[in-house]
C-alpha cells in the first residue's frame, strides 16, 4: 500500500522531476560519476598508460607517513593561504558589495564590473600580467620602482625567492577573489527591504555600523552563507597559481606548493595518478570540513 | 680550430671603417668618380690552377672555387673612384650566398668590401601540391642558373648605388678571394655608374603610347626571386585572389618573407603592344606600425629612372592600392612588346642614417661606460658623490652630443616614416628622454650606469633593441595591375554582409572538415610529429614522394600539437605508430609503464643506431632496451665577442680553471661569464646541473641504480666549482636573457645552446661578423679536456600496441638515413628560408648540411662530447635535488655536504618507491631482479659506438 502510494506520488510530481532531469543528467555526467571514480582510483596504482591495478589504501598510508613534501610543505601552504585569502578575500567582497550598494546605479554598475572582472580573466593572463610587475630583473616594475627610489640595490627575485613567492600568491589571488559571491553578495545588499532601516532609524539606530551589524548582515544570510562556500571552494582550488608565477611546478623550494599544485605534480609529471586521486579526495575532504564550518556560522538553523 | 685559438688573444676581423665613413672622407678630398672603363681579360686573371672552361654555348668562363684568390694588377690612368661589374654564373649546389673579399691594393678599404654577397636567382615549382585536405603546400625552390651582370654593391643593402672604391693613379693590384659558394666567371671590369635618368627624360626617350591594355598578375605567381626563403602565404579575406572558402590557399605572396635587405622579387609578363603603362599593387603593409616600407622598381632588369626607387609604401592594417606616383600623377613605365620583367626590390636606404647613428651611439656608450668603470671600479655606492669631470673632462660634452645624435634621429625617423606611435619612435624618444637627464648631471653617471649602458631598459638597450625594427620591412602582395586607372580597380574591402556571410558560412562548415574527422585506414603507417605545420607538411611530402613511390608503404603523418595527447591517446588505445619529434625525457617514462616498443629487437637496429652520437642513448635506455632513437640535437657551444674579448685581450679559456682566471678581467670592466646554471628559472635542470658533474667523472647513482651518489668525490667537486662560481666567483645569479645581455657586449662571454646560436645568426645583425663559438671549457683529466654536454632534444618512438611495427622501424629508419635528413633539411631552407635551420641528430647528415663550415667542424668536434644523464625510475627526484642542493647553497648559504646529505635522502626515497612500484625491489628493500645501468661500455657491447 505505502509503495504504491509513493509511486502515485512521484507520478504526481513527475512534472517536476522532468525539469530536474537535465540539470541532474549533467550533474551526474560531470560532478558524481567523476567524483565517484576519483575516490575509486585513489585505491589503485594508475600510471595513466597501464590498466589500474587495486592497491587499498597504501596510497592514503603514503600520504600520511611518507610523503615529506606534503606534510612539511603542501598542507602548511595550504591552510596558510586558505586562512588568508578565504577570510579576508571575503571580508573585501562583503565590504565592497555594500560600500558599492551605496552608489548611485550607473556609477554602481560600472565598478561593480570593474571590479569583478579579474575574476573572469583567465589565470594565465592574469600571471602574465603580474608576471611582468613582479620580473626578478631590473626592468620588472616593482624591483625598478624600488630600484629608482633607492629601496633595494639590487633587483629582488620575487618569483623565484622562496620567502616571497607565497605572500605574491595571496596577494595576487585576492586581487581576483571577488567572483561569483561577491555579485552575489552585492544583489544581497541591494535586495533588502529599505523600509527595514527606516523602521531601525525610528527605533533609535544612530550609525551605519549598527545598520550593518543589525540589518544587513541578518537579512542577507543566504548570500553570506553562499559567498563564503564559494570563496573557500575558489582558494582551496586556486593552487595553480603559484606554478603560473614562478613559472615550474613544484614551486621554489615548494615555496609555493599547493595540493592542487602536488596533485598535478603526482598526477602529470610523476604518471601517478592513483596517488593524484587520493591527494584529490584529501582536498574534496578539506573543502568539505570548511564548508561545514561555514554552514555553522551563516547557515539557517532550518534550511540546510 | 679552437685549439689554435686558445691562449692567444682573438685576431680582430671588424678593424676596418665603414663605406659610410669612408664615402665621407672622400667627398671632403673631393674625389669624384671617374667615367673610365678597364676590361680586365680572364686569362690575365692569375690564381690557383684553375683553368677556364668553355659552357654549353661555346662561351669562355673561369671556374673560381671557394677559398681560391685571383689577383690582377692594371694601369690606371686617373686616380679616383670606380665600381667594379662582373658577369657570373652561379655553380653554387647549397643555399649558401656566393661570397667573396676584394683587396685593392693588399688592402680591404672598407668593411662591406670583406664581405661581398654576389646575388644568385631562384624559382619555385609550378604546379600546386595539396596535402590529404586539399590545402596547397609551399612549393620547394630551386636556383636558376643563368649569367647574372652584377655592379658589387654593400650585401646589407643600405646603399643604394654600387659600392664606389678607390683606385691611384698608375698600377693597382686587386684580389679577390672567394669564401663561400663557387661561381663561372665571364666578365670583369672596372667602370662607372651611369647617373639615372630623370622621369622627364625617362618620359621622351619613347614614343608617347598609352595603350588600354590591362595586365594582371597575381602576388605568388613570381617568375624568379632572389632569396629562397620569400615564399607565397595564404590570406583569408574575402576580396583575395584566387579565394578558397575553407583550404589553404596559396594567394598572396608572403610579406614576413619579404622584407630583408636586398631581397627582390620578378614578375614576367607579356605584353602585346609596346608603350607606357602606369602599375598599380595591391599590397598588405600591416607588419610595421606606424613606418613606411620602401621598394625600388626595375623593368628588364634596369632601373628605369630615379623617381623609381625609394617608392614608400605606409601603413595600414587593411589591403591597399599602391600606384607609384609623382604629384599626384601616377609614374608611367614602357614596356616592350613581348614579354617583359618586372622587378621589386627592398629598399633599405632609409635606414642608413639610423643604423649608422644607433651604431655609433654603442659604440661610444660602451666605450664610456668602460672609461667610467676604470675610474670607479665595477661596484657602485650610492652614497658616494663623484666628481668625474677632473678625469674625464669631456663627459658632459660627450653625453650632450650623444644626446643629440639621439635627437637628430627622431627628425630622421620622422622625415622618413611618420610622427605617429611606433615601436621603433618609443623607443627613440624614451631614449632621448633618458640621456638628457643623464646628460645633464654627468657625475651622477656612476650611479645610473644602469640606466644608460648596463640594465635590460637603459639607454644602449633602447637602442640596440630598434635595430632588429629597422632591418624588417615586409610587404606582402596579392595582385598587379599593369596599364590600369585606380578608379577601375576592384574594390580593395569586401562590404560588411559578404564578409559576414563568408564568416557564417566558414563557422559551419568547419563543423564537417575532414581535418577534425580524419579516419584510420589500417593499411597506412599512423605518425604524429610535434611540430610545426611547415614541417610536417613537408615531411609528408617527402614520404609520399621518396619513400612511398620506392616501398608502396603508406605514411599518414599528423600534428600533434601537445605531446600529452599521447599519454591520453595510449590510455583510450588511440595511440598511432610512431611518434616523432618529442622531448628526449619522455621515451624513459612511457617505456617503464610498457608503452613503447624496444628499438633492440629489430635486426638492424644497431646500423641506424651508429648514425647517431652513442652519449645521446643514455637516456633512452632502460633495462637492456633502446626505446627511442635521437632525432635532432642540442648542443652547448661557448658564444663570445671578438671585439669586446680583443679589446680586452682576454684569451678564450678552455678549462673552468682558465675561466677563473679570465673573471677578474672581465668582471673589472663591469662584465662577466655566462653559464646556463644563472638562467632565470629557480629549477635548474640537467642541463644545467649535470654537465659539470660529467666532465669531473662523477656519478648520479650507485652501480645497482638504487640510491644516488651525490656524495661520490668527483660528484662533489664538480658541486662545489658549480656553487663557487656564485659564492666567490662572482658569476651573475640570474640573467633573464643571455641573448641579450650577450649582443649588448655586458655578457661578452658565455654558454648558450643551438637556438642561440640560430638567433644569433639571423637576428643579431648589428653584431653580425663581431662574434664567434668555440668548444664549451671543461675539465682537464690528464692532458686531455672532457668537455661534455647534455645535447637531449626530440627523439622517436615506436609504440608497443602498434599492429605495424615492422613497417614503423623501416619508416624510422628511412627518416633517419644521412640522405633523408639531408634532403629534408635542404628543402626546409629552400622552402622556407635560412632560419629554418635543421639541427639533425644524424652525424654524418650534419656534416653534410649547407652551413657555415668552421662553425660546422666546430659543432661537430663538441658533439663528440654529449653525453645525456642515465634515467632510472625517479630520476626526476634526482634533478630536483641537484636543483635543491645548488639553491640551498647558493641562496641559502646552506652547507655543501649538509645538502647532500639531506637531499641524497629525499632523492632516494622517491628511487625505492619507484623500483617498488616498478617491482625492481620488494617493500622490504630485497632486490627482486637487478636493475641495468646503462653505460657507454654497455652501448658499444651492442656495437653503438
Amino acid at each position: 500500500m505505502k509503495i504504491k502510494k509513493h509511486a502515485h506520488q512521484i507520478l504526481e510530481s513527475n512534472t517536476a522531476y522532468l525539469f530536474t532531469f537535465p540539470y541532474f543528467i549533467s550533474f551526474l555526467i560531470f560532478i558524481t560519476i567523476p567524483v565517484v571514480i576519483g575516490m575509486l582510483l585513489s585505491l589503485t596504482y594508475f600510471n595513466l598508460l597501464e590498466a589500474p591495478k587495486f592497491i587499498g589504501l597504501n596510497n592514503y598510508v603514503y600520504l600520511f607517513t611518507a610523503d615529506d613534501a606534503f606534510m612539511q610543505d603542501v598542507i602548511p601552504n595550504t591552510l596558510q593561504f586558505v586562512v588568508l585569502v578565504g577570510p579576508i578575500g571575503y571580508f573585501l567582497g562583503f565590504l565592497l558589495a555594500w560600500l558599492l550598494a551605496q552608489l548611485p546605479q550607473k556609477l554602481r554598475t560600472i565598478l561593480a564590473l570593474v571590479i569583478y572582472s579579474p575574476s573572469m580573466t583567465a589565470g594565465i593572463t592574469m600571471a602574465v600580467m603580474w608576471r611582468i610587475i613582479f620580473s626578478g630583473d631590473d626592468s620588472g616594475y616593482l624591483n625598478a620602482f624600488l630600484l629608482n627610489l633607492n629601496i633595494i640595490s639590487q633587483p629582488i627575485q620575487w618569483l623565484q625567492n622562496p620567502d616571497y613567492l607565497l605572500v605574491i600568491m595571496i596577494v595576487v589571488t585576492l586581487w581576483s577573489s571577488m567572483g561569483i559571491g561577491f555579485l552575489a553578495m552585492l544583489a544581497g545588499v541591494l535586495n533588502i527591504n529599505q523600509e527595514l532601516y527606516e523602521a531601525a532609524y525610528v527605533d533609535g539606530m544612530k550609525t551605519k555600523f549598527q545598520e550593518i551589524f543589525y540589518i544587513t548582515i541578518p537579512s542577507m544570510k543566504p548570500q553570506m552563507l553562499f559567498g563564503a562556500v564559494m570563496s573557500l571552494v575558489a582558494t582551496f582550488n586556486a593552487g595553480a597559481i603559484g606554478a603560473q608565477l614562478s613559472g615550474q611546478n613544484p614551486t621554489p623550494q615548494n615555496a609555493g606548493q599547493l595540493i592542487v599544485t602536488h596533485l598535478e605534480d603526482y598526477g602529470f609529471i610523476r604518471y601517478d595518478m592513483g596517488y593524484a586521486a587520493a591527494i584529490a579526495v584529501m582536498l574534496l575532504l578539506l573543502v568539505y570540513i570548511f564548508s561545514r564550518v561555514a554552514f555553522k556560522l551563516f547557515g539557517d538553523q532550518d534550511g540546510k | 680550430m679552437p685549439q689554435s685559438i686558445s691562449g692567444e688573444t682573438i685576431e680582430s676581423l671588424f678593424d676596418y671603417p665603414s663605406y659610410y665613413s669612408k664615402s665621407l672622407e672622400w667627398d671632403a678630398l673631393g674625389l669624384d668618380p671617374i667615367n673610365k672603363t678597364y676590361p680586365i681579360s680572364l686569362e690575365t686573371l692569375t690564381s690557383l690552377g684553375n683553368d677556364l672552361k668553355n659552357d654549353s654555348e661555346g662561351r669562355v668562363f673561369l671556374h673560381v672555387e671557394a677559398g681560391q684568390t685571383l689577383s690582377h694588377s692594371l694601369f690606371i690612368e686617373d686616380e679616383g673612384l670606380y665600381i667594379l661589374e662582373l658577369s657570373y654564373q652561379s655553380l653554387t649546389q647549397s643555399i649558401k650566398p656566393i661570397k667573396l673579399s676584394i683587396m685593392i691594393n693588399d688592402e680591404i678599404q672598407y668593411e662591406e668590401l670583406s664581405r661581398v654577397e654576389l646575388p644568385t636567382l631562384w624559382s619555385q615549382h609550378r604546379e600546386v601540391t595539396l596535402d590529404r585536405f586539399g590545402n596547397e603546400i609551399v612549393p620547394a625552390s630551386f636556383q636558376v642558373y643563368e649569367t647574372i651582370t652584377y655592379q658589387v654593391s654593400d650585401s646589407v643593402g643600405l646603399h643604394p648605388m654600387p659600392l664606389r672604391m678607390y683606385l691611384n693613379e698608375g698600377i693597382n693590384t686587386l684580389s679577390f678571394n672567394l669564401i663561400d659558394g663557387s661561381l663561372g666567371l665571364y666578365d670583369l671590369e672596372i667602370t662607372y655608374q651611369e647617373d639615372l635618368l630623370t622621369y622627364q627624360d625617362y618620359l621622351s626617350n619613347h614614343d608617347m603610347i598609352k595603350p588600354d591594355d590591362m595586365i594582371a598578375i597575381q602576388g605568388e605567381d613570381l617568375y624568379l626571386k632572389s632569396d629562397p626563403s620569400i615564399r607565397s602565404g595564404n590570406n583569408r579575406d574575402a576580396k583575395v585572389t584566387p579565394f578558397a572558402l575553407m583550404q589553404t590557399k596559396l594567394n598572396i605572396l608572403d610579406g614576413m618573407t619579404f622584407s630583408k635587405q636586398n631581397q627582390a622579387i620578378f614578375y614576367q609578363f607579356d605584353v602585346s603592344q609596346a608603350g607606357f603603362y602606369p602599375i598599380t599593387f595591391k599590397v598588405l603593409q600591416n607588419g610595421m606600425v606606424n613606418s613606411k616600407v620602401y621598394r625600388n622598381i626595375s623593368i628588364n632588369g634596369q632601373i628605369p629612372f630615379k623617381e623609381a626607387m625609394h617608392i614608400p609604401i605606409k601603413y595600414s592594417r587593411d589591403f591597399q592600392y599602391i600606384t607609384p606616383s609623382l604629384d599626384n600623377e601616377p609614374l608611367l613605365f614602357y614596356f616592350k612588346e613581348g614579354l617583359n620583367v618586372l622587378g621589386i626590390h627592398v629598399d633599405m636606404s632609409n635606414t642608413l642614417m639610423l643604423q649608422e647613428g644607433i651604431k655609433l651611439l654603442m659604440k661610444q656608450m660602451n666605450q664610456t661606460t668602460l672609461d667610467i668603470q676604470k675610474i670607479t671600479g665595477n661596484q657602485v655606492d650610492n652614497d658616494r658623490d663623484w666628481d668625474l669631470e677632473t678625469y674625464l673632462p669631456n663627459l658632459g660634452d660627450d653625453l650632450m652630443s650623444m644626446r643629440n645624435l639621439i635627437a637628430s634621429l627622431i627628425d630622421v625617423w620622422i622625415s622618413y616614416h611618420s610622427d605617429k606611435s611606433s615601436p621603433v619612435l618609443t623607443s627613440l624618444r624614451l631614449s632621448l628622454q633618458r640621456m638628457t637627464v643623464l646628460a645633464n648631471e654627468p657625475n651622477d653617471l656612476p650611479k645610473k650606469i644602469l640606466e644608460f649602458s648596463i640594465g635590460s631598459g637603459s639607454v644602449l638597450a633602447l637602442l640596440g633593441n630598434i635595430l632588429p625594427f629597422i632591418n624588417e620591412a615586409p610587404l606582402g602582395i596579392d595582385i598587379l595591375y599593369i596599364g590600369s586607372d585606380i578608379d577601375d580597380l576592384p574594390a580593395l574591402k569586401g562590404s560588411f554582409f559578404l564578409r559576414l556571410w563568408i564568416g557564417i558560412q566558414r563557422f559551419f562548415l568547419s563543423f564537417f572538415t575532414e581535418q577534425y574527422d580524419d579516419a584510420k585506414d589500417p593499411e597506412t603507417l599512423e605518425v604524429w610529429v610535434n611540430r610545426g605545420r611547415a614541417y610536417v607538411d613537408l615531411m609528408q611530402q617527402m614520404a609520399d614522394s621518396l619513400y612511398t613511390t620506392e616501398t608502396n608503404k603508406k605514411v599518414r603523418i599528423s600534428l600533434m600539437p601537445d605531446e600529452n595527447k599521447l599519454i591520453l591517446a595510449n590510455a583510450a588505445g588511440a595511440q598511432p605508430d610512431v611518434a616523432m619529434g618529442i622531448a628526449a625525457w619522455r621515451p624513459f617514462e612511457f617505456a617503464v609503464r610498457n608503452a613503447l616498443y624496444d628499438l633492440r629487437q629489430f635486426d638492424d637496429f644497431t646500423d641506424v643506431a651508429n648514425r647517431f652520437a652513442p652519449g645521446s642513448f643514455l637516456s633512452l635506455t632502460y633495462d637492456n632496451g633502446i626505446y627511442a632513437m635521437p632525432e635532432t640535437q642540442n648542443f652547448q657551444l661557448l658564444f663570445y665577442r671578438k671585439d669586446v674579448l680583443n679589446a680586452l685581450n682576454i684569451p678564450l679559456p678552455n678549462t673552468w680553471e682558465e675561466v677563473k682566471e679570465i673573471l677578474p678581467e672581465l668582471q673589472r670592466f663591469g662584465m662577466n661569464f655566462y653559464i646556463p646554471l644563472a638562467n632565470n628559472s629557480s629549477f635548474k635542470s640537467f642541463d644545467t646541473t649535470f654537465p659539470f658533474i660529467a666532465q669531473f667523472g662523477g656519478e648520479l647513482y650507485q652501480d645497482d641504480g638504487l640510491s644516488v651518489s651525490f656524495d661520490h668525490p668527483n660528484t662533489i667537486e664538480a658541486l662545489d666549482l658549480m656553487t663557487d662560481f656564485f659564492k666567490i666567483y662572482a658569476l651573475p645569479v640570474e640573467v633573464g636573457s643571455f641573448y641579450q645581455r650577450f649582443r649588448y657586449g655586458n655578457l661578452p662571454i658565455g654558454i648558450g645552446d643551438f637556438s642561440m646560436y640560430v638567433q644569433l645568426l639571423h637576428a643579431a645583425p648589428e653584431i653580425a661578423g663581431l662574434w664567434d663559438i668555440a668548444l664549451i671549457p671543461g675539465i682537464e683529466h690528464n692532458g686531455t679536456i672532457n668537455r661534455s654536454f647534455v645535447g637531449a632534444s626530440t627523439v622517436n618512438v615506436i609504440f608497443t600496441a602498434s599492429n605495424k611495427k615492422d613497417d614503423a622501424f623501416d619508416f624510422l629508419n628511412w627518416w633517419s638515413k644521412t640522405e633523408t635528413q639531408i634532403t629534408y633539411a635542404e628543402r626546409l631552407l629552400t622552402s622556407f628560408g635560412s632560419a629554418f635551420l635543421w639541427n639533425t641528430a644524424n652525424r654524418e647528415a650534419f656534416l653534410g648540411m649547407s652551413f657555415d663550415s668552421t662553425h660546422q667542424q666546430i659543432i661537430y668536434e663538441q658533439w663528440s662530447f654529449v653525453l645525456d644523464p642515465i634515467k632510472v625510475p625517479g630520476s626526476y627526484m634526482v634533478e630536483r635535488s641537484l636543483s635543491n642542493i645548488f639553491n640551498e647553497v647558493v641562496y641559502d648559504g646552506v652547507l655543501l655536504r649538509t645538502s647532500i646529505e639531506d637531499q641524497s635522502l629525499t632523492a632516494n626515497r622517491e628511487i625505492i618507491r619507484k623500483m617498488i612500484e616498478f617491482g625492481y625491489i620488494n617493500s622490504q628493500g630485497a632486490v627482486l631482479r637487478p636493475f641495468n645501468m646503462p653505460t657507454l661500455e654497455l652501448l658499444a657491447s651492442w656495437g653503438i659506438s
